[in-house]
């Protein structure tokens, strides 16, 4: 301990060479205080987008711009990745064909077939009206989503009152309907919704449940609607006046059954509906997979940052050894008086490895300091979500310790090297 | 009969410069007894400042035998000597090698924590031996801070914190004024009496004048004394 005081004694006799020496250091740390810190971030962003979108889940609808996807030739199906800005990122694939298409290219034939399939354990339709209800206050646009039971739990939505579809409803077309937590607010206000009457495109549907308010905020990955506004109605109730069959669908929610992986099983979801519709286009999304080509950018991006924060730490580490060196030269006449008074080589070694640990540690924690700062300024800016975990200040700042060992040796050692009668002959 | 604390016995010293052998040494022989205080002249290049740091194990003889307080100390691996020096070797130089960073204190206690002893330990043990040179006052001051016999003073300090057999003193009086100079000479004739044994190498006859012997070097060879 006496051994970093007194380092510290000497580090303090300049304090500005001191800075400038570490700084390297500081400069190193604080950026892989920061990668970790965005790393860690998009982690726990992307396990939380996970727990929002529902692990093991997968969504079929058609693709948004079926036109621009690649489509690869051939008659079978074929499944390419590709990227939107703005948008998320999915696998889609298409068949070439026929062009146009019917207005929905999903149906009820599809939901079936892939409930059908073995991994599946819920299936739920999807089919969409925007509309306006008179609310309260002013006109209220909300979604009428036509669906079946199994929506709630694939959404992870919960039940605030009442209780959600039933298989009934869906078999006999019944008009009632469940609605999101601000359709009750704004239509309802302080009235017991239960019970009461909407009227959807002049039909009433009883509502007979509400449901609980989901903050979607942290999704990014895809386009996702505030389900406060949404109605849920019967998917065969909603087409009932329109004689469509098979009742066309927007989307298709599957979950799988519990350890299946999502992945494994798009492909057998996208064969299941090409059978179907050989001259759609859909699009899968997979939240996992999505996650892992996001996942595979971040660990780029780190690995990149990771390069400059080891050369940052790389040049850091030559100062601190040039400084090291040109005190040890500087100093010489001291070993020298040291070694005469019975200092012992390692006493003279442990001096000066001290002196560049602690100038390193102390780079380390400056470092430390910078990088949390760095990481809370990109959060403010970027919007990026930063996490600054223990385990990475303890890494960082044994990597500071280790290069201030790394580069301080080969000085110590040559100051512990010199004899003694040189060393007090120098001026 | 007086112990001996100093045997040397045929003592040479070689440097090789390039290709030729330099013989700096060519066969000391040298005894210096408990309580003695001894002398050292010579011109320069008589080899005074080789055998200064022979004596004071910074450094090893090329040949011969070297006898410390009854032990062979020609041949010792370089941690050994370092604790040879510490607990039997006291150094006075000319231009004091105080370090400037360490307070009069910190360079007394400085030995001291090299032979082993506690921070704490060592800081009272050099405070008693500041007060023995008359420096109670100045502790905490700076080499820098302190005037040039004060320095003197804070060396000899340290030299003597280790109790050690020998003292060996390289023209302690040689960058101080005269009247400076006579009080630090004082000081030797001081603990001279408290019988330490001091080898001070000088130029100046009055001053070897107060030592008990004089040993004159003259080409590596000890030619009187």
């Amino acid at each position: 301990m006496s051994l970093f005081l007194q380092a510290w004694a000497e580090l303090r006799q300049q304090p500005f060479r001191s800075l400038l020496t570490a700084l390297g250091i500081v400069f190193g740390v604080g950026a892989v205080i920061a990668i970790l810190a965005i790393s860690e971030g998009a982690r726990r962003e992307a396990l939380s987008q996970l727990d929002l979108l529902g692990a093991g889940t997968i969504r079929v609808r058609e693709a948004e711009d079926s036109s621009s996807s690649p489509t690869q030739g051939g008659g079978m199906a074929t499944s390419g990745v590709y990227m939107r800005f703005g948008g998320g990122m999915g696998f889609s694939f298409s068949s070439s064909g026929g062009s146009g298409g019917p207005a929905r290219p999903l149906d009820m034939r599809d939901l079936l077939a892939l409930e059908a399939l073995e991994g599946v354990a819920t299936a739920a339709s999807e089919r969409t009206l925007e509309t306006t209800l008179p609310g309260l206050f002013e006109d209220l646009s909300v979604t009428v989503v036509g669906t079946t039971p199994g929506y709630l739990e694939i959404q992870g939505l919960a039940l605030r009152r009442g209780r959600f579809l039933s298989h009934r409803d869906i078999e006999e077309g019944a008009r009632v309907a469940v609605v999101g937590p601000r359709v009750q607010g704004l239509i309802f206000g302080m009235e017991e919704p239960l019970g009461s009457l909407i009227r959807i495109k002049n039909i009433p549907y009883e509502v007979v449940g509400v449901v609980a308010p989901k903050d979607w905020s942290g999704v990014t990955l895809v386009q996702v609607r505030d389900t406060g506004k949404d109605i849920y109605v019967p998917v065969t109730a909603l087409a009932a006046g329109t004689g469509e069959f098979p009742v066309g669908l927007d989307m298709i929610l599957l979950r799988l059954e519990e350890n299946e992986s999502p992945i494994v099983w798009s492909d057998a979801v996208k064969r299941a509906v090409a059978v179907g519709h050989p001259a759609g286009a859909f699009e899968v999304i997979v939240p996992e997979a999505l996650l892992a080509q996001e996942q595979k950018l971040q660990r780029i991006f780190s690995v990149v940052m990771g390069v400059i924060a080891g050369i940052s730490l790389l040049v850091g580490g030559i100062g601190i050894m040039n400084i090291t060196l040109a005190t040890v030269v500087q100093r010489t006449r001291e070993i020298g008086i040291r070694r005469a008074l019975g200092a012992k080589r390692r006493d003279i070694q442990s001096q000066f490895l001290a002196e560049s640990v602690l100038l390193s540690a102390l780079g380390g924690l400056v470092g430390v300091g910078i990088g949390a700062g760095l990481a809370k300024a990109i959060s403010a800016y970027a919007e990026w979500t930063t996490v600054v975990s223990p385990w990475s200040i303890g890494l960082a700042f044994g990597v500071a310790a280790a290069v201030g060992i790394l580069f301080g040796w080969w000085p110590a050692r040559r100051a512990a090297l010199l004899s003694p009668v040189e060393a007090l002959r120098h001026d | 009969m007086v112990a001996r604390v100093v045997g040397m016995e045929g003592i040479r010293k070689t440097y090789r410069m390039g290709e030729i052998d330099v013989p700096v040494l060519k066969g000391v022989n040298l005894t210096i007894s408990e309580g003695e205080w001894v002398a050292l002249m010579g011109p320069s290049g008589s080899g005074k400042t080789t055998l200064m740091n022979l004596l004071g194990l910074l450094d090893t003889p090329t040949e011969g035998e070297y006898t410390l307080q009854g032990q062979e100390v020609a041949t010792r691996t370089d941690d050994e000597l370092s604790l040879l020096r510490n607990r039997h070797i006291g150094f006075v130089f000319q231009t004091f090698n105080l370090l400037p960073q360490l307070s009069a204190l910190g360079n007394v206690a400085l030995p001291l924590g090299y032979g082993g002893m506690s921070p704490a330990e060592a800081h009272l043990k050099a405070s008693v031996q500041l007060q023995r040179v008359g420096l109670s006052e100045r502790e905490r001051h700076r080499p820098n801070a302190l005037s040039g016999g004060e320095q003197q003073r804070v060396a000899v300090a340290r030299a003597l914190a280790g109790s050690p057999s020998l003292l060996l003193a390289d023209e302690p009086t040689g960058n101080l004024d005269s009247k400076t100079g006579e009080e630090i000479l004082k000081l030797f004739d001081e603990i001279h009496g408290e019988g330490t044994t001091i080898l001070m190498v000088t130029h100046d006859e009055d001053v070897a004048r107060r030592a008990e012997r004089t040993v004159r070097l003259l080409d590596g060879k000890v030619v009187s004394g």
